[in-house]
C-alpha cells in the first residue's frame, strides 16, 4: 500500500501547515464571496445601495441571526426533514444495498490471495459510493422541493431564520444517513466476517511424523495437509506437545491442535478458524534517509528505470545504506520473548531488483543494522543476516540481547537493544543489500515497527467513521446548492463537486501536464480523431510560432483547466476523505491522527458550507 | 379546440412509436424455441436474432453463460464499453502501482464485461503468465502468477467453447511458461505435484493422458492435450476465421495462426517433453519411449494435409516425392541435348569478371572476402543458374516442344518442392524428424547415459571416472553422427559442445592434452568459419554445409529452430501489445 508523504504527519505537524493555509485561504475567500455579491448587487440596485445590502447582510447575519439561534427550532426543522426524508422512500437505498450484498458473492474474485482486502475493499467503496448518492439525491432535491410545492412558506411564515433552516436540513438528513450507514456497517462487517470464514479438514493420507534431527532423537513433531476449502489449502506442522499453525494462504492460517482419535492410536487433527486476515496492524513509521555506494548521504536511492518511483533503491555489497529513524522507541510498548525481554517487532516489505539471474532458489540476501543515536557512545549491533521476500509483509524481531560492533569494527561483548541502542526513544534501522549486483527497493512506509494490533472491528467502525464524514459534506453541498438552484440542476453541481473532488489529483496532474493527453478540447480532439496522447496535434496551421489551432486550443484549455484546478482547491478532496478505505482493506489501523485531520477539515467545510448556504438562503427568501 | 389539438398530437404521437417500434420489432425479434437454423417449431426471430444463428454468435452457443457476466453487462446499462475502458485504465494502474491481487480482481472484472472478446483473455492472460510472474522475485510466486494466467485462459475457455484460440493459448503457456523460461527447473519440479492446479483443467482434458515417466502430469503433455483441443475446434469448424490461409480473404491480418505452425504444435509439445526427461532422468527406454510417440506424432503431422496461402494443401513428408519428380523431368529435359547445360555455363563463366572468378571458384577463403567479396558472390551464383525454362528455350527447334513440356513439368514440380520444403524450414521438420529417429535408438541412449555418468563422476570428484564415461560416450556419438551427419551442424551437436567442453577441465585435471584422434573432431572444428559463409564452402571443406550447394534453403533450415527458441524466450519481457505474433 502506497503512503503518501504527508499521511506520515502528526496531527500537530499537518495542523501547523493547515492553519498557515487556512490563514491565508479565508480572508482571501472572504473577500472574493463579499466581492462578487457586491458586484451582483451593483449590477441591480447601483454600487451605494449594493454597499449597505451587503453590509446590512452581514450586520443582520452576525448581529441578529446568529446570536438568536434556536436549537429548538433547529430540532423541529431536523425532525421534519428525518420525517420527510422517510415518507421519500430512503429505506430503498437500504434494500439496494442488502441486494448488492447478497449476490455480491457472484462479482468478487474468490481465488484472490488476498480475499480480506478485497472483501474490505468491495463493502467500503460500495457503501461509500451509495452513501455519497444517497447524500446527494436527498439533500439536492430537499429544498426546492419545498419551494416548489410551497411547503416552503409554512416554515418561513413561523419565526424560523435562514440560518435554522439550513442547519436544520443539514442535521436531518445526516441523522437519517447515519442510522442508515449504521446498519450498513453492522450488515458489512457480518458480511466479511461471513465471507472469510471456513473450515478445512486433515487430509488423514498426508500426515507423517517429523523425523528427528539427530539419529535416536525424538520426533519434532507431525506434519500434514489440509483439504481444498475456499479454493486454497494449508500444510501444517504440530510440535511434540500437539499444538501448531498452518502455513500462511491468502492472507490467513490456522490454529491446528492434536486430538485422541476416536478409533484406535490414530490422533485427529482439529484446524481452528481462519485467523491474521482480519486484523488492524498499527506501524510506527520512521524517517527514510540513504547513503549512496560510497557512503555519502544522499536524498534517495538509485532508479532502477521502473515507472512508478514511488520506491528507490540501493545497490548490494556496497555502502549504499537505507536508514530509518525512529522516535519513541520504549520497551514497555512491544512485546516480551520466552524470556521475559522486550524484543522490537519489525515487518518489512522491501522491494527486490536483480541485474543477474544468480541463485533463482533462495531471495536476494541483506543485513539489518540496529544504530545506536548517543552521540556519545557511537554503537551499532552486529549486521543481522536476513532474505528477501517480495511483495509479502516480512515480520522479524529483533532480540533485547544483541552483539556490538565498535567503531573500529570489532565485536565486543552483548548490549541492550533498549539500554544501549536506544537513546531517549530515538533508534536508527539500517538496511544494506548483501548479494553484489542486485539491489533492494525501498519507501519510507516500507520498514516500520510494529505496535501490538488493533482492534479489528474498531478499526472497520473507522473506516465508516470516514464514510460518514464525506456524507456529511455531500449532504452540506447539496443542501447549499439547493437554497439557490433547482432541483436537476442543484443536483448537477452536487454530482460535479463530488467528481472534481475524487478526480482532484488528476486535475491537478492535468494542470501541472504531468498527465499527458491535454485539457478537455484537446483530449476530446484526440479521442474523435484516434490520436496517440504523446504525438503533438497537427492542423497543418503552422505559419513560424507553432500551429496556430493548436495554440488556440491549448490556451482554451489552459482557461479551463485554471477554473478546474481552483475548483479542485476550493472544494473538498474526497479522494484523501475516502484514504480510510484503503488503510481498512490492506489491514492497517486508521490512525487517530488522520481521523481528526479528516474530522477537522469536514467540519470546516461543513461550516462553510453553512454559512454560504445561509446567505443563499436569505437572497431567495428575499425573492420569493 | 385545444381538446381536439391534445387528441391529434397524441394520435401523432401514438402512430410514430408504432411506426418507430416496426422496423425495431424486425430487428430485434428474439427467436423463440429456435433451432441454430432457424427450424424446429419456433420462430427464428428477426434479423438480428438469424444473424447470431448463422454466425453462431449467440452466447448460448459460444460458451456458458455466466449470471455475474450477464448481470454486470446489463447493469452498465449499454455502456458497456465505456465500463471496460475505465476498468482497463484502472488495471493499468494497478499494475504501474504493483498492486497485483487489485489487478487480478480488475481483469476478472473486466473478463466478465466482455467475455466474448478473445484479445482480453489473451492478453491479460500473456499479463499475468508472463509480465506479472517476472515482477516476483520468489519463483514460488512466479509460478503462481504463471498458474493464474493459465487459470485465467481457462476461464476464457467456458465462455468460447467454439473459439480455438484460448485453448491454443493454453497449450502454448502450459507449454513454454512452465517448462522453458529461466525458472523451468523449478517449475517443472512443482508442477506434477500440484494437484489443485491440475484439478481446474478436468473440465477440458484428462490430466491421466499426461502423466509422465514417473507417473505425475507432466506439463508439455499437458500442453499437448491443449493443443488438441484447439485443433478438434478447428476441425468442428471455426466460425471466426482464424488461421491465416488465404491473403485475400476480406478477413485476412497478419496476426492470424500459421497452420504449419498451428498443426506442429501438439508433436513439439511431445518432442519438448521428450527433450526435458531426457536431461531430467537417466536416459534409458523411458526416454526412447518418449521419443517413439515424439516421432510417430511428427510423422502424422507430415501426413497431414496443410492449408497454404497458394490456395492449395501441403504435406510437409512429400518434399523428396517432388524433389524426385522434378529431377526425373529434368534428366529427360537433360536428356534431349545433354552437352548444352555445360556449354551455357561454361559460357557465363567466361562472361565473369576476375572478382566474381575468385570468389565463386573460392580461391580466396571466406573468411577473408569483403563486403563486395560477398556480394559478388551473390551475384554470381544468380548469374550462374540456369533454370529449366532458359535450358528448354536454348534447345534446338526439333525439341523445342518437348522440352518446353518437360521444363514445364519440373518447374511446376520443383516450385512445389520448393513450396513444401519452405514451409518444412518453418517448423525444421527434417531436423525433428531425424532428431526423434536418432534419440529413440539405443546407442543415442547410451551415449547420453554414459555422458550423464561422465558428468556426475567429474562432480564427484573422480576425474579418472569421468574420462572413462566420456570417452565412451564419444565413441558411441561418434557412430551416431556418421549414421546422421546433418546433426552434426543442428542444436543437438551443441548441447554435446558443452560436454565436451566439461571432459576438457576433466583432462586439465588430469594434467592431459586434448586427444589427437578426438572421435568428434568434426564437432570441434565445425565453428571456425564463421557461419554465415559456411554454406558457401564445398561440402568436403572443414564447416561446409552437407546438399545442394544452390538450395536457398539450405542456411534457413539451420536457423529455423533457433528462431522459435528467441520467440520463447523472449515472451518473457515482451509487452502483450499483439499477442498473435508469437508465431
Amino acid at each position: 500500500m502506497e503512503i503518501r508523504p504527508e499521511e506520515f504527519l502528526s496531527f500537530g505537524e499537518w495542523l501547523g501547515a493547515a492553519m498557515r493555509f487556512f490563514v491565508i485561504a479565508v480572508p482571501i475567500l472572504t473577500f472574493l464571496a463579499l466581492f462578487g455579491c457586491f458586484l451582483f448587487s451593483t449590477f441591480r440596485r447601483g454600487p451605494v445601495e449594493a454597499f449597505y445590502a451587503v453590509a446590512g447582510a452581514i450586520a443582520t447575519a452576525i448581529g441578529k441571526d446568529l446570536p438568536a439561534t434556536s436549537p429548538r427550532r433547529i430540532l423541529a426543522i431536523t425532525r421534519l426533514t428525518i420525517k420527510e426524508a422517510i415518507r421519500r422512500r430512503v429505506v430503498v437505498a437500504f434494500i439496494i444495498f442488502v441486494i448488492v450484498f447478497l449476490f455480491a458473492g457472484w462479482f468478487l474474485d474468490v481465488k484472490s490471495d488476498d480475499p480480506a482486502q478485497l472483501y474490505l475493499s468491495f463493502v467500503l467503496t460500495t457503501t461509500n459510493y451509495l452513501a455519497i448518492v444517497l447524500a446527494l439525491f436527498l439533500a439536492a432535491a430537499s429544498l426546492p422541493t419545498d419551494i416548489k410545492s410551497k411547503v416552503i412558506y409554512t416554515i418561513v411564515t413561523k419565526p424560523v431564520r435562514s440560518g435554522e433552516l439550513v442547519l436544520g436540513r443539514i442535521l436531518g438528513f445526516i441523522t437519517v444517513i447515519s442510522v442508515l450507514l449504521a446498519a450498513m456497517c453492522a450488515i458489512s462487517y457480518l458480511f466479511v466476517e461471513r465471507g472469510m470464514y471456513h473450515e478445512h479438514e486433515t487430509r488423514t493420507d498426508s500426515v507423517a511424523v517429523i523425523p528427528p534431527l539427530t539419529d535416536g532423537g525424538e520426533p519434532r513433531g507431525w506434519e500434514g495437509s489440509t483439504t481444498v476449502n475456499s479454493y486454497h489449502s494449508h500444510t501444517w506442522r504440530v510440535d511434540p506437545n500437539g499444538v501448531g499453525l498452518t502455513d500462511k494462504v491468502m492472507g490467513h492460517q490456522h490454529v491446528v491442535i492434536q486430538r485422541p482419535g476416536n478409533d484406535s492410536d490414530q490422533p485427529a487433527y482439529e484446524l481452528g478458524p481462519p485467523e491474521g486476515a482480519l486484523v488492524a496492524r498499527v506501524p510506527i513509521y520512521g524517517r527514510l534517509r540513504f547513503l549512496d555506494r560510497d557512503g555519502n548521504p544522499t536524498m534517495k536511492g538509485i532508479n532502477v528505470g521502473k515507472e512508478w518511483d514511488y520506491r528507490s533503491y540501493i545497490e548490494g555489497r556496497s555502502l549504499a545504506t537505507a536508514i530509518w529513524s525512529f522516535d519513541g522507541i520504549h520497551p514497555r510498548d512491544f512485546p516480551a520473548d520466552a524470556e521475559g525481554n522486550a524484543v522490537l517487532p519489525l515487518a518489512l516489505t522491501l522491494s527486490v531488483f536483480r541485474t543477474v539471474k544468480a541463485d533463482i532458489e533462495t531471495g536476494v540476501r541483506g543485513v539489518i543494522i540496529v544504530n545506536g543515536t548517543n552521540p556519545r557512545k557511537p554503537m551499532q549491533c552486529e549486521p543481522i543476516p536476513f532474505v528477501s521476500r517480495e511483495f509479502e509483509l516480512h515480520q522479524m524481531t529483533i532480540p533485547r540481547k544483541l552483539r556490538p560492533v565498535g567503531t573500529d569494527g570489532s565485536s565486543g561483548s552483548e548490549i541492550d537493544l533498549f539500554d544501549d541502542l536506544v537513546h531517549e526513544g530515538n533508534l536508527e534501522v539500517w538496511i544494506r543489500c548483501d548479494d553484489p549486483m542486485q539491489y533492494f527497493g525501498m519507501a519510507q512506509a516500507d520498514l516500520y515497527v510494529e505496535a501490538p494490533n488493533a482492534s479489528f472491528p474498531w478499526n472497520f467502525a473507522k473506516g465508516y467513521l470516514a464514510i460518514w464524514l464525506q456524507m456529511a459534506i455531500v449532504v452540506c453541498l447539496g443542501v447549499t446548492f439547493s437554497t439557490f438552484l433547482s432541483t436537476p440542476v442543484a443536483m448537477l453541481a452536487t454530482m460535479s463537486a463530488v467528481v472534481i473532488g475524487f478526480f482532484g489529483q488528476f486535475v491537478r496532474d492535468l494542470w501541472t501536464g504531468e498527465a499527458v493527453g491535454g485539457g478537455p478540447i484537446e483530449s476530446l480532439i484526440r479521442l474523435v480523431t484516434q490520436d496517440n496522447m504523446m504525438t503533438p496535434l497537427d492542423f497543418g496551421l503552422d505559419f513560424g510560432s507553432g500551429d496556430i489551432a493548436e495554440n488556440i486550443i491549448k490556451m482554451i484549455d489552459n482557461f479551463l483547466l485554471t477554473i478546474l484546478q481552483s475548483l479542485a482547491v476550493v472544494l473538498p478532496d474526497f479522494s484523501r476523505l475516502s484514504r480510510a478505505t484503503e488503510y481498512v482493506a490492506y489491514s492497517f489501523y486508521f490512525h487517530n491522527d488522520l481521523l481528526a485531520r479528516q474530522g477537522l477539515t469536514t467540519f470546516i467545510y461543513l461550516a462553510a458550507f453553512t454559512i454560504v448556504g445561509y446567505f443563499f438562503l436569505r437572497t431567495r427568501e428575499i425573492a420569493a | 379546440m385545444t381538446q381536439n389539438a391534445s387528441f391529434f398530437r397524441k394520435i401523432v404521437y401514438g402512430s410514430a412509436i408504432v411506426v418507430l417500434l416496426l422496423p425495431l420489432f424486425l430487428l430485434g425479434q428474439p427467436a423463440t424455441s429456435s433451432t441454430a437454423d432457424g427450424g424446429g417449431s419456433g420462430s427464428a426471430g428477426g434479423v438480428l436474432a438469424r444473424m447470431r444463428a448463422t454466425h453462431g454468435l449467440s452466447q448460448a452457443e459460444l460458451g456458458e453463460i455466466d449470471p455475474a457476466s450477464e448481470t454486470m453487462k446489463m447493469a452498465t446499462l449499454g455502456l458497456r464499453g465505456v465500463a471496460t475502458n475505465l476498468l482497463w485504465t484502472k488495471a493499468n494502474e494497478y499494475k504501474r502501482t504493483e498492486s497485483w491481487d487489485r489487478l487480478s480482481a480488475t481483469l476478472n472484472q473486466i473478463a466478465k464485461l466482455q467475455p466474448n472478446y478473445i484479445s482480453v483473455w489473451e492478453f491479460q492472460a500473456h499479463n499475468l503468465s508472463y509480465n506479472i510472474s517476472s515482477e516476483f522475485d520468489d519463483y514460488r510466486m512466479r509460478y503462481h502468477w504463471v498458474k493464474k494466467g493459465i487459470e485465467f485462459l481457462i476461464d476464457g475457455t467456458r465462455y468460447n467453447l467454439r473459439n480455438p484460440r484460448l485453448f491454443w493459448n493454453l497449450g502454448w503457456f502450459t507449454g513454454t511458461k512452465i517448462g522453458r523460461p529461466d525458472e523451468h527447473v523449478q517449475f517443472r519440479r512443482m508442477f506434477p505435484t500440484d494437484r489443485e492446479f491440475h484439478d481446474t483443467m478436468v473440465d477440458f482434458i484428462n490430466i491421466n493422458e499426461a502423466r509422465g515417466p514417473d507417473g505425475y502430469p507432466d506439463n508439455w503433455l499437458v500442453a499437448f492435450l491443449w493443443y488438441l483441443q484447439s485443433q478438434a475446434v478447428v476441425e468442428k469448424g471455426v466460425p471466426v476465421t482464424w488461421m491465416r490461409i488465404d491473403p485475400d480473404n476480406p478477413g485476412y491480418t497478419d496476426n492470424r495462426r500459421s497452420p504449419v505452425i498451428f498443426y506442429s504444435d501438439p508433436s513439439m509439445s511431445l518432442i519438448r517433453h521428450a527433450e526435458a526427461i531426457t536431461n531430467e532422468i537417466i536416459p534409458g527406454e523411458r526416454t526412447r519411449e518418449a521419443w517413439r510417440r515424439a516421432g510417430s506424432e511428427w510423422d502424422k503431422y507430415g501426413s497431414i494435409d496443410i492449408p497454404s496461402t497458394w490456395g492449395h494443401t501441403l504435406r510437409l513428408n512429400t518434399l523428396s516425392q517432388y524433389h524426385v519428380e522434378a529431377n526425373r523431368w529434368r534428366e529427360r529435359l537433360e536428356s534431349l541435348a545433354p552437352q548444352l547445360r555445360e556449354e551455357m555455363l561454361e559460357d557465363r563463366r567466361a562472361s565473369l569478371t576476375p572478382q566474381e572468378r575468385e570468389v565463386f571458384e573460392l580461391t580466396k577463403h571466406p573468411s577473408e572476402w569483403t563486403e563486395e567479396d560477398s556480394v559478388a558472390y551473390t551475384r554470381t551464383r544468380l548469374k550462374m543458374m540456369i533454370s529449366d525454362v532458359e535450358l528448354a528455350e536454348a534447345m534446338p527447334d526439333e525439341h523445342q516442344a518437348q522440352a518446353r513440356y518437360f521444363a514445364r513439368r519440373a518447374t511446376e514440380a520443383a516450385l512445389r518442392a520448393e513450396r513444401i520444403a519452405s514451409y518444412a524450414n518453418i517448423v525444421n521438420y527434417q531436423y525433428w524428424k531425424t532428431r526423434c529417429e536418432v534419440e529413440q535408438s539405443q546407442i543415442t541412449a547410451d551415449a547420453r547415459r554414459f555422458m550423464l555418468f561422465g558428468d556426475q563422476a567429474a562432480e564427484r570428484g573422480d576425474p579418472e571416472g569421468a574420462r572413462e564415461e566420456y570417452e565412451k560416450a564419444w565413441s558411441e556419438w561418434a557412430q551416431i553422427f556418421e549414421a546422421h551427419p546433418d546433426l552434426v551442424h543442428d542444436a543437438m551437436a551443441d548441447d554435446l559442445k558443452e560436454a565436451i567442453g566439461r571432459y576438457e577441465l576433466v583432462l586439465d585435471q588430469l594434467d592431459e592434452k586434448f586427444p589427437e584422434d578426438f572421435p568428434l573432431k568434426t564437432l570441434r572444428e565445425r565453428d571456425e568459419i564463421p557461419e554465415e559463409f559456411r554454406g558457401a564452402l564445398p561440402p568436403d571443406a572443414p564447416g561446409g554445409q552437407p546438399g545442394e550447394p544452390d538450395d536457398p534453403n539450405a542456411n534457413q533450415e539451420l536457423n529455423a529452430e533457433p528462431e522459435r527458441e528467441e520467440e520463447a524466450n523472449s515472451q518473457n519481457d515482451a509487452s502483450p501489445s499483439e499477442p498473435d505474433e508469437r508465431l
